[in-house]
């Protein structure tokens, strides 16, 4: 028995084969306060969550399955629980992740500034080759709200050649799509020869994260 | 960094090593209001994991060695407390580690060239964490005269322009992105080679250059305090009761190894029942009568005519008794109940009955080995623990307690920012201890963790996870050790799970270097940047890294303490994880008297956010799932192997 151990044989691992095809692990990071959990909340459960109380009920992840090109897709979306907030984030949690969304506040000119530290702690902790994707929330605030213009965030994304989108847990814009764009990417980056062989998957081979992002995004305030 | 936290709480924990971690958890899922800190910017404590960087570093100087730390505490003389109340410094204990060393011995390369190539061998490397346990409190004078000649000999390396003492190679700083590409290929071929690796270990060149050695920095996992599972002890059934089992994973302990005393090599111990039959080492009379000794160790409980007469005697008396051959014995006493010559009957019969409970549960072996290194289970407690409203925050800690005077109960904490948090408890972990209160040393554990490049004893599987004991010879106590090697992705399709492991470790309980060295036929002499020849030499495992430290555990005298002051202990030398688990529960019994203990935490499933919820009535959204109302179901053991099934 060489292989891993589930000591609750209930659990994800052992129903893998029928209930979906792959399972990836994503995080979303970034300040405390910048909508984190209600984009969770958002793209799981199709609501927002208003006030403080969210706070109060505690998210561990989320799961969501999507089928792309026949398959059948796991994201186990993973929140910070609160531990962003004094900057204590158990490390271990970066390291199986697939895909990170990093998420400011685009009222909050703090939240886009420490989007550096994140990076850093990105790069020592998550794997090489996660996907990232940086994310500028509340996008649905009013002009004399926002901080952080659409082109910085764009600039810093591009200095780190990431991709960027605006989103809005209270309105749901680019919500669903930050996270099916992530998935997508995530299955293309899954696929190994043999899955090409006898079918047609140059959709996949094709598939670009920036610009389906570009062609699929809303357009978002003040642009 | 240095907001302010909130300034009033149920519970203070300062510090997040096991059982600090398992009560915060525990505290938090029954709605405690839960402050921990950490003055490090890791978890863990003295139950951390380390890669290879961090474990230099931490070895380097495991204390203050931070730059956020101000310079240390002792602004402590201006707190301001009223007549009434008394200050109280708490100290970071520096007694916890000490004799720390590491080396490598891996030849830097003259010309930067062929990185990609000569990184390979690494692929095989494994790891032992040798731990020494100096019984009871003689650990000066054993590591005395065990010290002086290991110094010499790391000197002559240093001397030696082949090997040195890697102090932080500049080379082994990003490279990472660059690597990335690489170094998933190299997980994909080494997936794919896995039989040939013996054979490109003569063929190639036969080590890594140390820059490459250190390119891997982070897939190494090396604990502190190593330790595994047993199958059905304490850690394995709360981890299942509580879903923290979620933020985990395990496996096998695949072959316990032993050392028969005039044997040149590692024997395998059989443990089951199908161990027992299959063995070559066992003739079939003593197969009989290995079995009938399982089954009864199975039950001894209720047959204690069985052993009547030894009740005052020992247990290998015992074993004696039932014709067991002194392999056998020895197979019984020291792999299998895992205890010593003067060990009471009861008490081995109640470890080798402990041994068999756990045997099948999970596949033909005793024992779990938590994946990624120990460290991964505090900080999946602390998780638990935040999920359910838990404050934490690293690099912060208390520089002392205030005491009321009058009631001498313990009001709030001062941190190191000068802060005073209020707090109803205070829980201190291992590394801190409260000025005053009295302190002991109660035993010490010299532990050494070898990187090598192939196992110590060959076998049939792909990989193992070893746990090898080696009974005390020569005045030397007994020494245990885990070996564990760099177990691939059974599962590519998920590449999920496809994160690179080179290595998990081994501990190993051991008197010191020369005796592992000997028993295990290691060598860290033979590293020769040569193609490595077909001779003899050359099959026995090479050390390429190794370090080693005396680690310390000390008792704090709680009766000096206030009464809501609750101090725990460290890792101790015990293979697994009971004593801390029981501890654990006593605390959180103690604070929380009649509750309930790590319950069930909701699958992810069981928290919908629909339209209807707002601000206003969030009282009717609980993360606990209504009573019963929960889709859990008790897992399903694997086909058992269990000799004591009949
Ligand atoms: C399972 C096993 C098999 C062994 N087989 C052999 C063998 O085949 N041949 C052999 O020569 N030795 C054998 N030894 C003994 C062992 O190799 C020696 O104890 C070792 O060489 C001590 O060297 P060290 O520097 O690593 O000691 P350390 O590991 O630092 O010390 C271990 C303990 O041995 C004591 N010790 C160390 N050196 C000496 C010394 N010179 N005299 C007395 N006590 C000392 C220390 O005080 C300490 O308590 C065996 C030991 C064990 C446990
Ligand atoms: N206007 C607006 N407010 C938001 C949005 N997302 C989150 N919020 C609010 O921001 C606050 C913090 O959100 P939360 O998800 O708890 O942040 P977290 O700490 O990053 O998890 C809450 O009060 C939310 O109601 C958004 O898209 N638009
Ligand atoms: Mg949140």
């Amino acid at each position: 028995m060489n292989g891993k151990v589930n000591i609750r044989k209930t659990r994800l691992s052992s129903s893998i084969s029928s209930e979906f095809d792959s399972i990836f692990k994503v995080m979303v990071v970034g300040d405390s306060g910048v909508g984190k959990t209600c984009l969770l909340v958002r793209y799981k459960d199709g609501t927002f969550l208003g006030g403080n109380f969210i706070s109060t009920v505690g998210i561990d992840f989320k799961n969501k399955t999507l089928v792309i090109e026949g398959k059948k897709i796991k994201l186990q979306i993973w929140d910070t629980a609160g531990q962003e907030r004094f900057r204590s984030m158990t490390h271990s949690f970066f390291r199986d992740c697939s895909a990170i969304l990093l998420v400011y506040d685009i009222c909050n000119l703090q939240s886009f500034t420490n989007v550096t530290n994140w990076i850093s702690d990105v790069k020592q902790y998550a794997s090489p080759d996660v996907t990232l994707v940086l994310i500028g929330n509340k996008c649905d605030c009013t002009t004399s709200e926002r901080k952080v213009k659409l082109q910085e965030g764009a600039r810093l994304a591009k200095s780190y050649d990431i991709v960027f989108l605006e989103t809005s847990a209270k309105t749901g814009v680019n919500v669903d799509l930050a996270f099916d764009a992530v998935a997508r990417e995530l299955h293309k980056k899954s696929l190994t020869p043999a899955d090409y062989i006898g079918r047609d998957m140059s959709a996949s081979q094709s598939f670009n994260l920036k610009q389906y992002v570009q062609s699929e995004k809303e357009r978002t305030t003040c642009c | 960094m240095n907001e302010a936290l909130p300034d009033d709480f149920d519970v203070i924990i300062i510090g997040t090593g096991l059982p600090a971690a398992v009560v915060s958890g525990a505290l938090s899922r029954v709605d405690k209001k839960v402050l921990h800190l950490d003055r490090n910017d890791y978890y863990g404590g003295s139950w951390s994991s380390f890669n290879i960087k961090s474990v230099e570093t931490f070895l380097q100087n495991p204390y203050d060695s931070a730059e956020y730390l101000n310079k240390d505490g002792e602004e402590t003389s201006n707190i301001e407390v009223s007549e009434d109340e008394e200050f109280v410094p708490i100290l970071q204990n520096k007694n916890f580690i000490t004799k720390a060393e590491y080396s490598c011995y891996l030849k830097r390369s003259e010309k930067n060239e062929e990185p990609a190539q000569s990184s390979s061998p690494c692929v095989d490397t494994c790891q032992s964490d040798v731990v020494e346990q100096s019984c009871a409190s003689k650990p000066d004078d054993s590591l005395k005269s065990g010290e002086t000649p290991i110094s010499e000999e790391v000197q002559k390396r240093e001397e030696s322009p082949k090997v040195e003492n890697c102090n932080d190679p500049a080379t082994q700083g990003d490279g990472d992105s660059v690597e990335k590409e690489k170094e998933l290929t190299q997980e994909l071929d080494k997936a794919k080679t896995k039989e040939k690796v013996d054979v490109s270990e003569v063929v190639k060149p036969r080590f890594p250059l140390s820059e490459d050695f250190y390119k891997q920095w982070r897939h190494y996992n090396l604990d502190l305090s190593p330790k595994v599972m047993f199958s059905r002890g304490l850690l394995v059934e709360l981890l299942i009761q509580s879903n923290v089992s979620r933020y985990l994973e395990f496996r096998n302990v695949t072959r316990t190894l032993t050392f028969l005393d005039g044997s040149k090599e590692l024997q395998r111990v059989p443990c089951s029942r199908a161990d027992v039959f299959s063995s070559k080492f066992v003739s079939v009379v003593e197969k009989r009568i290995l079995m009938r000794l399982f089954t009864l160790c199975a039950n001894y409980k209720d047959h204690e005519q069985e052993y009547q007469n030894f009740r005052e005697k020992t247990f290998i008396e015992f074993l004696a008794s039932r014709r067991l051959s002194l392999k056998a014995q020895h197979f019984v006493l020291y792999s299998i109940a895992m205890v010593s010559e003067t060990t009471s009957t009861l008490d081995g019969l109640a470890a080798t009955h402990k041994f068999l409970h756990s045997l099948g549960r999970y596949g033909n072996s005793a024992f779990l080995w938590p994946s990624y290194g120990v460290g991964e289970i505090p900080q999946a407690f602390c998780r638990f623990s935040a999920v359910f409203g838990g404050t934490f925050c690293l690099r912060r800690y208390a520089v002392g307690f205030i005491k009321d005077k009058t009631t001498g109960r313990c009001t709030a904490i001062v941190d190191n920012t000068g802060q005073k948090i209020r707090c109803g408890t205070l829980i201190l972990d291992d590394l801190n201890l409260p000025h005053g209160a009295n302190t002991t040393s109660t035993s010490s554990v010299d532990r050494a963790i070898y990187v090598i490049d192939s196992t110590v004893s060959k076998s049939d599987a792909e990989q193992e996870v070893s746990l090898v004991t080696i009974p005390p010879m020569c005045d030397n106590p007994a020494v245990r050790l885990i070996e564990a090697g760099p177990l691939c992705c059974v599962c590519p399709k998920n590449n999920y799970y496809c994160t690179k492991k080179n290595c998990e470790k081994q501990p190993k309980k051991l008197p010191f270097k020369k005796n592992v060295k000997n028993c295990l036929n290691l060598d860290e002499t033979n590293i020769k940047p040569e193609v490595g020849g077909e001779d003899s030499q050359s099959r026995k495992p090479v050390i390429l890294w190794s370090c080693h430290f005396t680690m310390t555990d000390t008792n704090t005298d709680n009766s000096t303490l206030p009464p809501n002051v609750i101090t725990l202990q460290g890792p101790r030398m015990d293979l697994g994880f009971d004593r801390a688990m029981n501890e654990a529960r006593e605390v959180f019994l103690r604070i929380c008297p009649g509750e309930d203990f790590l319950p069930r935490a909701p699958d992810p499933e069981e928290i919908v956010f629909d339209e209807g919820y707002n601000t206003e009535n969030n009282d009717t959204i609980s993360p606990t799932p209504e009573d019963g109302g929960g889709d859990y179901v008790e897992e399903e053991e694997e086909d058992l192997n269990e000799p004591a099934a009949e």
